[in-house]
């Protein structure tokens, strides 16, 4: 198991350092002078060369990438044409809320799909079944950003039953910093306002995000539940006169929920990317709203650490849910390692 | 199939020759089964239907819609804002500048169904034949090379990659379509090795190598043709992710520019316009997931037409 987990590491690992390194070169070897981009129009030319001088892009590609690597070993990303200052900052004030919408979305995604799932799967064939399946149907055909916009039409315009956009009302204090995250801090310095304040501009959002991967985990559940069904220890665990419930949750659950991990985790992954659609409908001041910002105006250096920060959450998300499927799966955990 | 490398071949060649021609019937008849299987499901001939009615709007769009001249940047202020489902002249309102909504979601069809023909087009081929090469060379150092560098392409969920690169590069359709060819034929790479080192152990291989076939012919002709299913299946279901993918680029301004009729686009500019003039970007987005829906009961249909006839033989 260790082993595994090892190899899986290594090979996330690689495949980071390869995608840092194109994406470095692609911003690099494309038309435009970053240091123009940076200094106004009429910046006289001696200055321009001094500071391209004290970046290092008057050196080959290569160094720079090197002098990059060590600067990112040191926390520092770059300066953003964009915000005016170290990417560094940025992240560190942005990416606490993009996480904490995520976190929230993935638990309203799991709950969801694992109900659905188990709801549609214990009724196969019937209205249950059909609801379920024309929802999922929804989910994966309707583009988050659209969910986005039509969940702010009818449930904040229309019901005002949700704020339209931000993560906190007006008047309504940041809680003092301690960690970052909003919820957290409020949680810690007990504001408990805050935290209803905050779920409140949150759930949105969230569902928005949630609601594409959780109609296609609730199908994989689903056809997992049918699958483990017909097989011949279920029918020889009922044949024995257990209690439906044991039979049902003891040993029909745990093995059908696998596919769904499997694809739950991709799903997760994926909200790395929708959130950037999602943050910009909602106006949600998190990370990908910033870094969406930043692309429209081609800031380089925010532009790399951004794939890199998502591409290390999305390693990370794909390593834990393939840990967890193994202690889901005894047959992965015994004969994989 | 295989006339050019068997005739040189002599008798061996003849035989195979023979072989080829008396499979021909099981073929049709597979495809008959197939189609049995596909048309069983109402959900695979509707998908199917809202695919081809997706087609024809992409190419014959100009001669179907209404108003034609709004396509671009025509301006009617006088009729601006007007409600929907009041006129037959604007059957779905018009938009900020006077435009007939339906004519420009109609016209908007072309665009997510070039992106996704491009798209797929330029993934596809090199997605499988990577696929085919590393399978075929499963556990050497080819496998390994193949196969990890397809991997530093999906480190990344697609769509942060497509902004990215279409973000460093300007705002152009063309581009966005480059950067996201760019990292979606790792997916097909996958599902073909996949498929591929599962079978290249098995004796029709093996025995192929006995006769003395070519590497290139045992991979596309007795390799590929055993893959067709799932490459099938996920390049139909594709065609939704990649139109998802475009409409979200055009959404954030990375894609087509104004006044192109992209539903992305048209969503985008539509939703500052929200919720008095709902209309405007509620159309074009029903549309996108009109299409995307087609596509993704058609891929379902076409998954359980090859499940069914893969699992009785």
């Amino acid at each position: 198991m260790k082993k595994y987990i090892g190899k899986r590491l290594f090979w996330a690992l690689v495949a980071l350092i390869g995608l840092s390194i194109f994406i470095f070169y692609f911003g690099r070897i494309i038309p435009g002078d970053p240091i123009r981009m940076m200094v106004s129009p009429q910046t006289p030319d001696h200055v321009v060369e001094e500071l391209r001088e004290s970046l290092a892009l008057d050196q080959p590609v290569y160094t720079q990438y090197f002098y990059w690597m060590r600067n990112v070993f040191q926390g520092d990303l770059g300066f953003s044409v964009y915000s005016r200052r170290s990417v560094t900052a940025d992240v560190q004030q942005y990416l606490p809320r993009s996480l904490e919408l995520i976190f929230y979305a993935g638990s309203v995604q799991i709950i969801g799909s694992f109900l659905l799932g188990i709801f549609a799967g214990s009724n196969i064939d019937k209205w249950q079944d059909h609801i379920t399946r024309l929802f999922s149907y929804i989910g994966v055909s309707v583009p988050a950003f659209v969910f986005a916009i039509i969940f702010q039409l009818v449930f904040s315009q229309n019901l005002g039953w949700f704020p339209t956009s931000g993560s906190l009302s007006e008047g309504v204090a940041t809680p003092s910093r301690i960690t970052g995250f909003i919820g957290l801090d409020a949680l810690l310095s007990g504001e408990f306002f805050t935290i209803g304040n905050f779920i409140w501009h949150a759930t949105l959002p969230a569902v928005a995000l949630a609601i594409p991967g959780m109609a296609q985990v609730a199908r994989m559940i689903r056809s997992g539940m049918i699958t483990i069904n017909q097989k011949d220890y279920i029918s020889m665990a009922r044949g024995y006169g257990l209690p439906e419930r044991t039979v049902r949750f003891k040993y029909l659950l745990r093995p059908s929920i696998i596919p769904g991990v499997t694809v739950l985790g991709m799903q997760i992954a994926m909200m790395l990317g929708n959130a950037f659609l999602v943050e910009l409908v909602f106006r949600w001041p998190g990370f990908s709203r910033f870094a969406i910002n930043a692309m429209l105006r081609s800031d380089l250096n925010t532009i790399v650490a951004t794939v890199m920060i998502v591409g290390i959450m999305f390693a990370i998300i794909n390593i834990v849910v393939d840990t967890l499927v193994a202690y889901i799966d005894p047959r992965i955990r015994y004969s994989g390692s | 199939m295989a006339e050019n490398s068997s005739q040189s071949k002599g008798n061996i060649g003849k035989i195979k020759g023979f072989i080829d021609e008396q499979k021909e019937s099981p073929l049709m008849d597979s495809l008959k089964r197939r189609w049995y299987r596909f048309s069983k499901n109402p959900l695979s001939k509707l998908g199917l239907a809202i695919a081809l009615i997706s087609i024809f709007l992409a190419i014959f769009g100009e001669y179907v819609v209404p108003h034609p001249a709004h396509a671009g940047a025509y301006r009617d202020y006088p009729n601006r804002f007007l409600e929907p489902f009041q006129s037959w002249t604007y059957p779905l309102g018009t938009d900020s500048y006077g435009r007939c909504v339906l004519t420009r979601t109609i016209l908007g069809f072309r665009y997510s169904i070039r992106m996704a023909a491009v798209v797929l087009s330029l993934v596809v081929p090199t997605g499988v034949v990577v696929g085919l090469v590393a399978g075929y060379h499963k556990d050497t150092w080819i496998d390994t090379l193949l196969m990890r560098t397809s991997d530093i392409f999906i480190a990344v969920p697609p769509l942060v990659l497509a902004l990215s690169i279409t973000a460093m590069l300007e705002p152009d359709p063309m581009y966005a379509m480059l950067a996201v060819s760019l990292m979606w034929w790792p997916w097909f790479a996958r599902i073909t090795y996949n498929n591929v080192s599962s079978l290249v152990n098995e004796e029709f291989v093996k025995s192929a190598e006995i006769m003395g076939d070519s590497k290139t012919h045992i991979m596309f002709f007795e390799l590929l043709p055993n893959c067709t299913g799932p490459i099938l299946t996920k390049l139909t279901l594709d065609v939704g992710w990649v139109i998802i993918i475009g409409a979200s680029l055009s959404f954030v301004g990375l894609g087509a520019q104004p006044p192109t009729p992209d539903l992305g686009t048209m969503v985008a500019e539509g939703s500052r316009l929200l919720p008095t003039w709902w209309w405007v970007s509620i159309f074009p987005a029903v549309a996108i997931s009109f299409i995307i829906l087609g596509f993704n009961l058609l891929g379902d249909g076409i998954q359980d037409a090859f499940e069914e006839v893969g699992a009785g033989s």
